[in-house]
């Protein structure tokens, strides 16, 4: 046996049996199949299931809302309020059906609580954020394994740069260090009135193993000047702990040559060594000079 | 062991709260180390496990602040604006990129940022670290009741930035 043939009388006269779905199934596949290549039929269906309305289409479509505007305002402020609520089924019986009642008629409002209910499911799933693979290991590494004092340093000493005042810190340190240096600041002052600098001239072994410790990274220079303070540093170091030569000239002859080597080379350990030699070099010229001063002041 | 097995139970959610709180892939992953080594130095400090988010999120939060002074003093250029965010991420080879990747969360991403800092910084801790109303407040010692009125005023101006974004009408 065929399908059903109907026409467009047919629908006309099953029209309420279409709507409340009371065919039996092999005339609702021929309804459908009619509907399919009818568009008036399609159309009439729609006017009487109310998804069209002809009638209204030239009334003023925001009746209602120029009732309100004339009246109590619009109700979108008060639904303001209260959609969050909604959203979060918080909202008493009787505000919930008035908020539904207005959400079905103002489309703006009705984007509003939707979004305000897709953001309370979306919203913490943003909480997390997958870690690449080493980012566990990094954290492992930065806290039990091997945390060495000398890593510790290292981060200590970047935060210390990072700071934001740093720069005043520094100047403001900078400044306390030379003033100290150059005997300013009362308490500063050694007893003898020679400040640091005859604090330091009367621990000539200690620079010297200063100087010593640096010398692997002299010796990467491929100097002859280096070569040479390596091979004498040793030596001066022994006599001047034997009390066997002045310390003094022993320091002031080091320190000479340490600064010819720096300031040949241009590596960091070099810079170094430059630096510090002139600083010291400096120092044992003032200490010089001093001692000279207090010799000539108990002559005379 | 036991610090291992924390580390990895709550890395990914640090790690979602430094990108909040930074808007920046690399800032956000040292930001969540930090976290993590301030979290191992200072353990003992930590009043029970149902304090432990609240706590985590203060240090979070406290270096998130000394980082953007940091970053006001210094300004650098590898600075990224999070709308290049996407632009620059790999969705292919970085499970954070395909994070970033993901066009609805970027879009609520982008409408988060366009929020006050307080608004957004409620409905961080609200809605997404899941924080009560009175940790909030204490955290940023603001009163209860202004955070309780700013956290639905918040609500609604994320979902009204994001319906803008979308391109949606707007009450």
């Amino acid at each position: 046996m065929g399908p059903i043939e109907i026409d467009c009388r047919f629908i006309e006269d099953h029209l309420e049996e279409i709507l409340v779905r009371a065919l039996p199934p092999d005339t609702v596949s021929a309804v459908n199949h009619h509907l399919a290549r009818c568009s008036a039929c399609r159309q009439l269906i729609e006017i009487a299931e109310c998804r069209q309305n002809p009638w209204l289409a030239d009334a003023t479509p925001d009746f209602t809302q120029a009732v309100l505007e004339k009246t109590s305002g619009a109700a979108c402020k008060k639904a303001r309020t209260l959609v969050c609520a909604w959203a979060d089924q918080e909202l008493g019986q009787e505000e919930g059906e008035l908020l539904s009642s207005h959400l079905k008629y103002c489309r703006a409002c009705q984007a509003l609580a939707v979004t305000l209910m897709e953001l309370k499911a979306e919203l913490p799933t943003m909480a997390e954020v997958t870690p690449d693979p080493g980012f566990c290991l990094s954290i492992l590494k930065e806290t039990v394994a091997n945390r060495s004092w000398k890593i510790r340093a290292v981060k200590w000493w970047e935060s210390l740069f990072q700071r934001p005042r740093f720069a005043w810190e520094a100047a403001y340190l900078g400044t306390l260090v030379i003033f100290g240096l150059l005997g300013v600041i009362p308490g500063f002052k050694a007893t003898n009135g020679l400040s640091a600098v005859g604090v330091l001239s009367h621990r000539p072994v200690a620079f010297l193993e200063s100087i010593q410790w640096n010398v692997p990274t002299l010796g990467e220079l491929q100097d002859p000047l280096a070569s040479r303070l390596t091979s004498s540093l040793d030596i001066r170091i022994s006599t001047v702990r034997r009390g066997a030569t002045s310390s003094l000239e022993e320091v002031r002859h080091v320190t000479r040559q340490a600064w010819i080597v720096g300031f040949t080379a241009g590596s960091d350990g070099a810079g170094w060594l430059r630096n510090k030699a002139v600083l010291y070099l400096w120092k044992l010229k003032s200490y010089q000079h001093n001692l000279s001063l207090s010799n000539s002041t108990s002559k005379s | 062991m036991a610090w291992e097995a924390l580390v990895r139970q709550y890395q990914g959610r640090i790690l979602g709260l430094a990108y909040h709180y930074t808007g920046n892939r690399e800032e956000a992953r040292d930001l969540a180390q930090e976290v993590f080594i301030r979290v191992y130095r200072n353990i003992h400090l930590c009043k029970g496990a149902e304090m432990f988010m609240p706590w985590v999120i203060r240090i979070a939060r406290n270096l998130s602040i000394d980082q953007q002074r940091r970053k006001a003093a210094r300004p650098t250029a590898s600075d990224v604006p999070v709308d290049e965010m996407g632009d620059l991420a790999d969705p292919g080879r970085d499970p954070e990129a395909e994070w970033m990747a993901n066009s609805r969360k970027r879009l609520i991403f982008r409408a988060l940022q366009e929020l006050t800092d307080i608004n957004r910084e409620i409905v961080l801790l609200k809605e997404i670290q899941g924080l009560t109303l009175e940790e909030i407040s204490s955290l940023l010692k603001v009163p209860l009741g202004t955070v309780k009125s700013r956290a639905n005023r918040a609500r609604i101006e994320l979902a009204e930035k994001v319906l803008i974004l979308s391109g949606q009408q707007v009450a």
